[in-house]
């Protein structure tokens, strides 16, 4: 682990000028795994939408890599926010577009790579993610794990220094579930790439973080952070120690 | 990552000695294109041992020039083999299933087939669309009867899809139609100038729009506006399971949905159609004033001699079968929905186009059948 990716310093977020989140205080280190936990509505998702750069703060800094990302000049923000790759919820895969082609989006926006050498690329990270031969697919022709993981190809397309997901494992069966776990973990250490991940899903959050924030609904703030397995068996807050072990 | 800029020197060497390629430096996305050049021409058949004992780092960008090498050797009867990696190389290389990407077929595009293969397969399609579409023209019209017969029909969903189709139709209705009376006026004023038959305006604009433009028009302003609208609606409802809900809840989608939607419209076509009528002789007599100096008198009991219940009756009655038509369209193609939000829009539009079609191809039909028809 070396300079943090994400700093969050005095942050406060909302919509319209209602404070949904005050007080974010935060570091994500390079190279680890870093979940957001907490329960429906407490704000998760308003913290990832600030963290890729889709809400501005109301208030404190957000540095990517040590850059404000709210004060950086737009050509710089767009460096910043290249260097994170995002899976949403749904997989928010384009449905007119196959696999392949959704996963090559990114690469023929961003490269000058031949067409013939990002089809090959695309054709790697589908595989990665287990969806080698499905190429041809269109979205509405596969599952809903199916989506996700084809989210997390293209979102590794790239090869971003940060992968930002969102509920990697909501709607999917145990089963599924626990081999995205699983993938999010060889992505981390095979390749050092720093993941942070929103999650209400604390057996996914137990299985693979190495660090995490519990997100009070109450307080909108950060009620407890360290290890998920120390925050479960020790932390002195009842509350936080049940939190884990209920969800677990 | 960026597009590389061609004039800095790249951060990576490829140099070729025997049968071996030796790469250092960085191999990155934005190099990854000039990468893809140096060793295409530097590797063949008698040259397919690359190096990576030099390479300090490589992304997957990179992965993908040497396995697309591999794969352009293997179609030549040679083989790809990678030493020497380590590190980042080494781990990337790792996360590759090789052997399998590098054998797999280049993917099978999806071909449009020929000409005739597509007419044939294109008729067959719209045999079953016009067969699914007849299936549900009878579940409507069952369940527009069995709601009357039981008094479960919903006044208030009716009265509600009424305002919106109706109410809120009649400005665009009635600007339209007052245009179109006036631009056959004008060009029927031209025309019959010459053989001092202007007065004919009226009877020309009058039966146009009472018995044809006029409900025709209409019910082309509501495909647009309420047919659209329904397949958004429905198809909306479909994709969020709420049609299915209706269905587990032992409730006839159709019933409940499209039957208050279509009988809103069929209440609402009889009203549009004579508004637009009446909008299109407004038109016309506005030309008659201003072009042809006909004095509003004389236009409008020329109008009132031609016009007869007749004329205005089979308006009506045009207007509320072409009007139907165009809302039970939409609520099909809403419902029939299947997929996520992108069929959606192709379903409103589709209730458009189709809409329009089928009341341009009843109005031929009423145009037949009244021809031949006693009264």
């Amino acid at each position: 682990m070396t300079a943090p990716a994400i700093v969050a310093r005095h942050l406060h977020l909302g919509y319209d000028g209602e404070t949904v989140l005050r007080d974010i205080n935060f570091e994500v280190q390079e190279g680890e795994v870093f979940a957001i936990v907490g329960g429906s509505g407490s704000g998760k998702t308003t913290l990832l939408r600030a963290l890729i750069g889709l809400l501005p703060p109301m208030a404190g800094t957000l540095e990517i890599f040590g850059q404000d990302l709210a004060s950086a000049g737009t050509r710089r923000r767009r460096v910043l926010l290249r260097s994170m790759g995002v899976l949403f919820q749904t997989g928010a895969l384009f449905a007119d577009m196959t696999l392949a082609e959704n996963v090559m989006l990114p690469i023929r926006v961003q490269t000058d790579l031949p067409e013939s050498t990002a089809r090959v690329l695309a054709c790697i990270k589908l595989a990665q993610v287990g969806l080698c031969g499905d190429e041809e697919l269109l979205p509405s022709q596969i599952s809903g794990g199916m989506r996700k993981r084809a989210g997390i190809a293209r979102a590794m397309a790239l090869d971003p220094r940060t992968l930002v997901l969102d509920e990697p494992s909501s709607g999917l069966d145990p089963v599924t579930a626990s081999e995205l776990d699983r993938l999010i973990r060889v992505l981390n250490t095979s390749l050092g790439i720093t993941v942070v991940m929103v999650t209400h899903d604390m057996a996914s959050a137990l299985a693979v973080a190495d660090r995490c924030i519990l997100i009070d609904r109450e307080t909108r703030g950060i009620r407890a952070e360290g290890d998920p397995r120390e925050l479960r068996d020790h932390h002195p807050d009842p509350h936080v120690r049940a939190f884990f072990r209920r969800a677990a | 990552m960026a597009r590389r800029a061609s004039r800095q020197e790249p951060p990576f060497r490829a140099e070729a000695s025997g049968e071996t390629i030796a790469l250092t430096g960085r191999l990155s996305a934005p190099w990854a294109a000039a990468l893809r050049e140096d060793l295409f021409s530097l590797a063949g058949p008698g040259r397919t041992v690359i190096d990576l004992s030099g390479v300090e780092s490589m992304d997957g960008a990179a992965t993908a020039v040497l396995l697309e090498l591999d794969r352009d050797l293997r179609s030549r009867g040679a083989r790809l083999r990678i030493e020497g990696a380590s590190g980042a190389a080494a781990s990337i290389l790792a996360l590759v299933d090789w052997e399998t990407l590098a054998s797999l077929p280049p993917p099978v595009r999806r071909k449009g087939g020929g000409l005739v293969l597509q007419v044939g397969t294109n008729a067959v399609h719209l045999l079953a669309e016009s067969r699914r579409m007849l299936a549900f023209a009878g579940t409507l019209a069952m369940c527009a009867v069995h709601c009357v017969a039981r008094g479960r029909l919903r006044f208030r969903e009716v009265l509600r899809f009424l305002e919106r189709s109706g109410v809120d139709a009649v400005p665009i209705v009635t600007v339209s139609s007052v245009l179109l009376g006036l631009i056959m006026a004008f060009l029927g004023a031209l025309q019959l100038k010459p053989y001092g038959a202007q007065i004919y305006v009226a009877d020309m604009v009058a039966l146009a729009m009472v018995r044809e433009l006029g409900p025709v028009i209409t019910s082309i302003l509501v495909a647009g506006r309420s047919g659209s609208g329904y397949a958004a609606e429905l198809g909306a409802m479909v994709v969020d399971d709420e049609v299915d809900a209706l269905a587990t809840m032992g409730v006839e989608p159709v019933e409940f949905l499209a039957v208050p939607r279509v009988a809103a419209v069929a209440l609402a076509m009889p009203i549009l159609a004579l508004i637009s009528g009446l909008a299109g002789i407004a038109g016309g007599l506005l030309v008659a004033l201003v072009q042809m100096d006909i004095p509003a008198v004389r236009y409008l009991e020329e109008t009132r001699a031609i016009l007869t219940l007749r004329h205005v009756g089979i308006g009506v009655g045009k207007s509320v079968a072409f009007g139907v038509l165009a809302a039970a369209v939409g609520c099909y193609k809403g419902l029939g929905v299947r997929g996520g939000a992108e069929e959606v829009g192709r379903a409103s539009t589709s209730a458009v186009v189709t809409g329009i079609f089928l009341v341009i191809l009843c109005d031929a039909l009423f145009a037949v059948v009244l021809t031949y028809l006693p009264f």
